[in-house]
């Protein structure tokens, strides 16, 4: 993959994912044309078009008002946040000739794209796409042996072979990282540069990917631990085959994720808090089947709600069942954790349904009576009641007592404020 | 009070040479004179270490064992000195420590404080309390130690080591099952210094050895890297890279010459804590450990690369004399590769390594 395809393919990408940002950065361009030089002899133009903005490859017509040469250091300097390169652009790495107010616009636009777009997901992945195809390319360059060095001290400018720079740049030959579960998405941190020290205990920058990736990880693993208890008996066709399929339904897996971080941050194990965040999306599911009905909703998760491809008696039916399931997975804890934390597990569940369906009922009486509140404090109650204990509160609650450790006041202002 | 001989150890004196008080609490508060003297611990942080690290020539194995002798406490007569073992084994059943009580002979076998010829076999036996983990070895020296080298930080506190790289190792190997017979090959290290945790701060040291070639001669290649950050003040850092080659120490690689970087981490699910009674004193978790570590060195035409990859660790908890958080030290296992060029040569090895990532202790502390 050429550099002049990863900006066609990243500029394709946010135009259908985050038109705003594109808007915006279409804005900053206005009527300039950007011709675009890669290092890596590929060429592109680049120019705003009623609030959107358009990549043509390879120009026939060069003509432009910004000319601009980037390398791939300058390139990933500015674009690519997960893996930023450790040493500065180089003097040689970006060109960019035009008048001064062309310049600045052509500038203002990229700022804005870096900023605001290289963090998307979306384009991390694109940009680990492109890092991935040219990783041959960062295969250590011959040493210059027959190059003559002064004798004398090193100087650590010198030498091409920073710590760093290794693990941002190269890897030895031969070696597949990525089969190997390569973290390419973490930043490499220097400890030690002959001058500075860093601790090695200091934690790693959070990328997006990093969470969407952990947030995947939880919910499958809840997922599988879902399965797993769900009875493969009958009746399947009317009851456990439709928990089964909603449950596997597109989720961001937020709650589990909450749960598991939570038990991990307070020392438990990942496996710890896996069958109390079982319990929690068993209720959320639950919770959604029924509220599709109360809301007379056509889709969830992409696809069909319960209700509308089996009936309201059969959805209403799965519903219940999983609630049922859900107490069952509960109980599942206490040969693992001990009647106590049970006990404490069940009570915070308890609670966390009282507040969800006392948030239920207010919203559905406003629209039951055409009532809309006057202040924000009331809609702010109804949304924490309904939404927030179980999406954000209760999960962080229940990892908290799967840890072992029971909630005080303190916990839940500051989770509420979270939530 | 000092005397003559202190200075210039060559004059004759009238009287024989004995310690006294102010030898022993110098002026320059950096211990007792002499890199390792076998003097005792006077104070509470006073500490005097024996470690070893081996890894099994086919890759499956480790093993680390440390003994350590610690001043008295305080109330306790001067002279006073507390005596550990921990053995800790690393194999496809994944860690087996014993407690901090493990058994051996005191002292253990070293070629520091045993002075004793190449080729010539002495025995290290550590074992559990519980008789299991153990280890019955015969180890012999192939190589040769580097100098000693010194941290100071902290005002008078310091640290001093001492490394022999290509000792290796036959005997067995006892962990669940039946004993096993092992070969192995590592490295030993002695240890002398005063310091309380949370002033040490952390430290990472490791070695990787050649795992392959002839079984009695000394490895082609060894490296034994150590990066040292006092928490209250990282300027007084240090670092260093010292290499071996058969059997030798040909280069070191200072502080300024070195740089060290981490990326990523390892999953805590895969970090088994140690010795097993930690686990019921409910100690904090500790730093994520990182899961790939690259050193790089320049001096002059040399150079090299070590790249080093984790694929288990575990962390020992070690209670702290000064602090109330345990000072963690994460032993970590790994592939890891070994290039470079020395005097014009190009050199490259593929095996695996231990390393050590440590601290934590200065959690209270504000550091």
């Amino acid at each position: 993959m050429q550099a002049a395809e990863v900006l066609r393919d990243t500029i394709g990408a946010l135009v259908k994912r985050a038109p705003a940002i594109i808007a915006a950065a279409a804005r900053e361009l206005g009527a300039v044309r950007l011709l675009l030089r890669f290092g890596d002899g590929s060429c592109a133009r680049l120019l705003g078009h009623s609030s959107t903005l358009r990549v043509q490859l390879s120009p026939a017509d060069q003509s432009a008002e910004v000319e601009v040469y980037f390398d791939d250091r300058a390139l990933g300097l500015l674009f690519d946040a997960a893996a930023r390169p450790s040493e500065q652009a180089l003097e040689q790495s970006l060109d960019m000739r035009g008048s001064r107010e062309d310049l600045l616009a052509a500038w203002r636009c990229f700022r804005l794209l870096s900023q605001r777009a290289s963090g998307l997901r979306i384009v991390q992945a694109i940009w680990a796409d492109y890092r991935d195809s040219r990783a041959a390319g960062w295969a250590p360059p011959p040493m210059p042996e027959a190059a003559p060095r002064p004798r004398g001290p090193a100087h650590w400018e010198d030498a091409h072979w920073p710590a760093l720079d290794w693990l941002d740049r190269r890897h030895p030959a031969g070696r597949d990282l990525l089969a190997r579960g390569e973290p390419v998405l973490a930043p490499a941190r220097s400890l030690w540069n002959g001058r500075d020290a860093e601790s090695w205990q200091d934690a790693a920058q959070i990328f997006d990917n990093d969470l969407m990736e952990t947030m995947a990880r939880c919910k499958a693993r809840v997922v599988d631990e879902i399965l797993r208890l769900i009875p493969n008996k009958q009746p399947q066709r009317d009851l456990y085959s439709l928990m089964r399929d909603y449950v596997q339904r597109e989720g961001k897996g937020l709650r589990p994720t909450l749960v598991i971080a939570t038990c991990m941050a307070l020392g438990g194990r990942f496996e710890d808090g896996v069958r109390a965040a079982a319990a929690l999306e068993m209720f959320h599911n639950g919770f959604l089947v029924h509220d599709d009905i109360a809301d007379e909703s056509t889709h969830r998760r992409g696809l069909p709600t319960l209700h509308m491809s089996h009936g309201i008696g059969l959805a209403v039916n799965a519903g219940d069942g999983m609630h049922l399931f859900a107490v069952d997975m509960t109980l599942s804890n206490l040969q693992s954790v001990g009647l106590a934390r049970t006990l404490g597990i069940i009570h915070e569940i308890l609670h966390m349904c009282r507040e969800t369906v006392e948030g239920q009922a207010i919203e559905l009486g406003w629209i039951r009576r055409n009532f809309v509140p006057a202040r924000d404090a009331d809609y702010s109650r109804m949304s924490t009641k309904k939404t927030g204990w179980y999406t954000c509160i209760s999960p962080c609650r229940v990892g908290r007592w799967r840890r072992g450790l029971p909630n005080r006041g303190c916990w839940t202002a500051s989770t509420r404020r979270s939530g | 009070m000092a005397n003559l001989h202190d200075f210039f150890p060559g004059v004759r004196l009238e009287r024989s040479f004995r310690y006294t008080d102010s030898i022993a609490a110098p002026r320059i508060g950096l211990g007792p004179a002499g890199p390792f003297p076998n003097s005792a611990l006077h104070d509470p942080t006073d500490r005097r270490w024996l470690h070893y690290a081996f890894l099994s020539r086919d890759g499956t194995r480790a093993m680390v064992a440390n003994s350590s002798w610690l001043g008295p406490a305080e109330g306790e007569p001067a002279g006073t000195e507390r005596f550990a073992t921990i053995l800790l084994l690393h194999d496809q059943g994944g860690w087996h420590s014993s407690q901090f009580n493990a058994e051996t002979e005191r002292p253990p076998w070293s070629a520091f404080t045993r002075p004793h010829g190449h080729g010539e076999a002495g025995n290290l036996r550590i074992a559990a309390a519980s008789g299991s983990p153990a280890v019955d070895l015969a180890l012999t020296r192939s190589s040769r130690p580097c100098t000693s080298q010194c941290a100071v930080f902290a005002g008078n506190q310091h640290l001093r080591w001492q490394s022999e790289t290509g000792v290796t190792a036959r005997g067995r190997w006892q962990t669940d099952g039946p004993p096993v017979e092992v070969d192995l090959v590592g490295y030993h290290e002695r240890v002398r210094g005063r310091w309380g945790w949370p002033d040490l701060g952390e430290w990472v040291f490791g070695f990787a050895n050649d795992l392959g070639g002839d079984p009695d001669c000394p490895p082609e290649w060894a490296g034994v890297f150590t990066f040292i950050r006092p928490s209250a003040a990282p300027l007084e850092a240090t670092a260093s890279f010292m290499l071996w080659h058969k059997g030798r120490m040909i280069r070191h690689f200072p502080r300024r010459c070195v740089s060290f970087a981490v990326r990523g981490e390892i999953d805590r699910d895969r970090v088994s804590i140690a010795p097993p009674l930690a686990r019921l004193l409910g100690v904090p978790p500790a730093a994520p450990v990182p899961r790939r570590l690259a050193i790089t060195a320049r001096q002059g035409d040399d150079w090299l690369v070590l790249d080093f990859d984790a694929d288990a660790a575990v962390r020992i908890v070690i209670p702290s004399e000064t602090s109330l958080a345990a000072f963690s030290v994460h032993e970590v296992v790994g592939p890891c590769l070994l290039e470079g060029c020395v005097g014009g040569r190009r050199f490259q090895i593929e095996s695996r390594g231990i390393v050590e990532f440590s601290g934590g202790a200065a959690g209270d502390a504000g550091g």
